[in-house]
């Protein structure tokens, strides 16, 4: 029997063990195929939608979902110690998890996605809001409910940092969400950026711009935050610029996973080194690398994970089945910015064509809330 | 700068107008021909768009058509195959129970 470890659940791991059901499922009937996914928790959150939960667009428990009960029934789930992988050794094909366990395989899929790097900046934790991580967009949602007017910073630190859109889908739903409580008149927003612009894609970066610009949002770029003072509410740059606030909305910085680091597979951010076209960990023919964890420069968000999936489940089952042909992965990004409350916009790109945006639109928005709809029952159980 | 004559502008809205005739062979002057012919239903057609313009039908015909690109952009071969697939097995199971409801109210 082959076994196919996925090591990490959520997006990227969910997506491509239903994927491989899917492709395997003669093979997973007849008990040839075994595919086990490790992961820290049994919960599976939908990080996308947690901008829509810091402004109260949506009921954060639609956002959770029980890992199992996503996954195809013969996939083997094991979480807590028993789950939480603490050691990948591609050399020795096996993975080791926090209860001691190891585990050989015949193919790896590293899914281990990305950690938010608070820490960094001093200060920053103490007091920022954000709309990356639920219990900080619950925390949004509350100080936004409290607040009567004055200065808001969106803040993003570092780069690489989750979803590139979505700090500017921040600000302009914010200035909506603000105009609709009738005090955006007395709110100065302020998006700060570590780059001059307001996004690291230069093709996106002009219309982006002019979207902040026609709601009145300031930007200060380059803008690369050194500290925060949680008691005054001032925000410093290396650029020597102060800013004081009243709320800060904070977008952290990521580093891979701290198994990646604890294994020795990563570069110095932890994310590990992967083919850009068959998405194999460097230097290794039956480990694949997805989502968040590989060293791509390619956004760090799930829809890239989704688009990954493809290659790497059908690979994974052309060297299974040996008749499905090699599929190679070309950098295929598509992704819904919302530009304010009831508008959206998209992009798509890949490897070979720079993004552009489509005109702003209403039915877009609702392309885009029915997608975030539909990513239990369609895009995490790999339906289509 | 140096000004330009009224002789001048008239010279050259002459040399212009030559160019545009040079390039009207009888192919051309007969399509232009049938242009006129058409003007009738054209005016139509601009009037009709108008109405929709102004209603914002054409608006939400455009919003709609950026729609069917975005549906387009998300999919690629596979998804389109796996989503026949499922819409296949849809109908498989809706016959099925179609059967079993036959069977069970005779």
């Amino acid at each position: 029997m082959k076994r196919i470890i996925i090591a990490g659940g959520n997006t990227a791991g969910t997506i491509v063990a239903n994927r491989l059901a899917r492709k395997l499922d003669e093979e997973l009937d007849k008990e040839e195929v075994e595919i086990l996914v490790l992961n820290k928790t049994d919960e599976h959150i939908y990080l996308p939608g947690q901008v829509f939960v810091a402004f109260g667009l949506e009921d954060p428990a639609e956002l959770k979902r029980n890992e199992k009960e996503l996954l195809d029934p013969r996939i083997k789930f094991l979480y807590g110690q028993k789950g939480t992988v603490t050691k990948i050794d591609p050399a020795n094909h096996s993975v080791t998890t926090a209860d001691g366990s190891t585990y050989s395989y015949d193919y790896l899929v590293i899914a281990t996605g990305a950690e938010s790097n608070w820490d960094e900046i001093p200060g920053y934790k103490a007091v920022a809001v954000s709309p990356y991580e639920l219990d900080y967009a619950l925390k949004m949602k509350e100080e936004l409910e409290r607040f009567e007017g004055g200065t808001i910073v969106i803040n993003t630190a570092k780069i690489p940092y989750r979803c590139p859109p979505a700090p500017i889908e921040t600000a302009l739903i914010l200035s909506d969400y603000l105009k609709k409580r009738g005090i955006r008149e007395k709110t100065r927003i302020i998006y700060t950026y570590p780059l001059q612009g307001v996004i690291f894609i230069p093709s996106v970066n002009k219309p982006l711009l002019s979207l902040l610009e026609q709601k009145g949002i300031e930007v200060h770029s380059p803008f690369n935050v050194v500290s925060v003072d949680p008691n005054q509410k001032i925000i410093e740059s290396q650029e020597g610029e102060k800013i004081k606030f009243d709320l800060l909305i904070g977008v952290p910085s990521i580093l891979g996973a701290k198994v990646i680091e604890d294994s020795g597979i990563g570069d110095k951010g932890r994310w590990v080194p992967t083919d850009g076209f068959t998405l194999r960990m460097k230097g290794y023919s039956n480990v694949y690398v997805i989502g968040d964890a590989t060293d791509l420069p390619l956004p760090k968000a799930g829809s890239v994970a989704d688009s990954e999936s493809y290659v790497i489940a059908h690979n994974i089952a052309n060297d299974i089945k040996g008749n499905l042909g090699v599929k190679y992965y070309e950098g295929d990004v598509f992704c819904y910015i919302a530009t304010g409350i009831g508008t959206a916009t998209y992009a798509k790109a890949n490897y070979t064509t720079e993004p552009k945006l489509v005109p702003s639109s209403q039915a877009l928005w609702w392309s885009k809330v029915a997608y975030n709809k539909l990513y239990w029952s369609v895009t995490a159980k790999a339906a289509v | 700068m140096e000004e330009i004559s009224a002789e001048k502008i008239e010279k050259l809205e002459e040399l212009k107008l030559e160019k545009l005739i040079e390039r009207l062979d009888n192919k051309k002057i007969e399509e232009l021909a049938e242009l006129i012919d058409q003007l009738p239903s054209i005016n139509e057609m601009v009037k009709t768009l108008l109405q929709l313009k102004e209603s914002g039908v054409l608006d939400t015909l455009v919003e709609l058509s950026y729609l069917i690109k975005a549906f387009r952009d998300m999919l690629n071969d596979e998804a389109v195959a796996n989503l026949a697939t499922t819409i296949s097995s849809a109908i498989d199971s809706l016959k099925l129970l179609q059967v079993l409801a036959r069977s069970l109210s005779s």
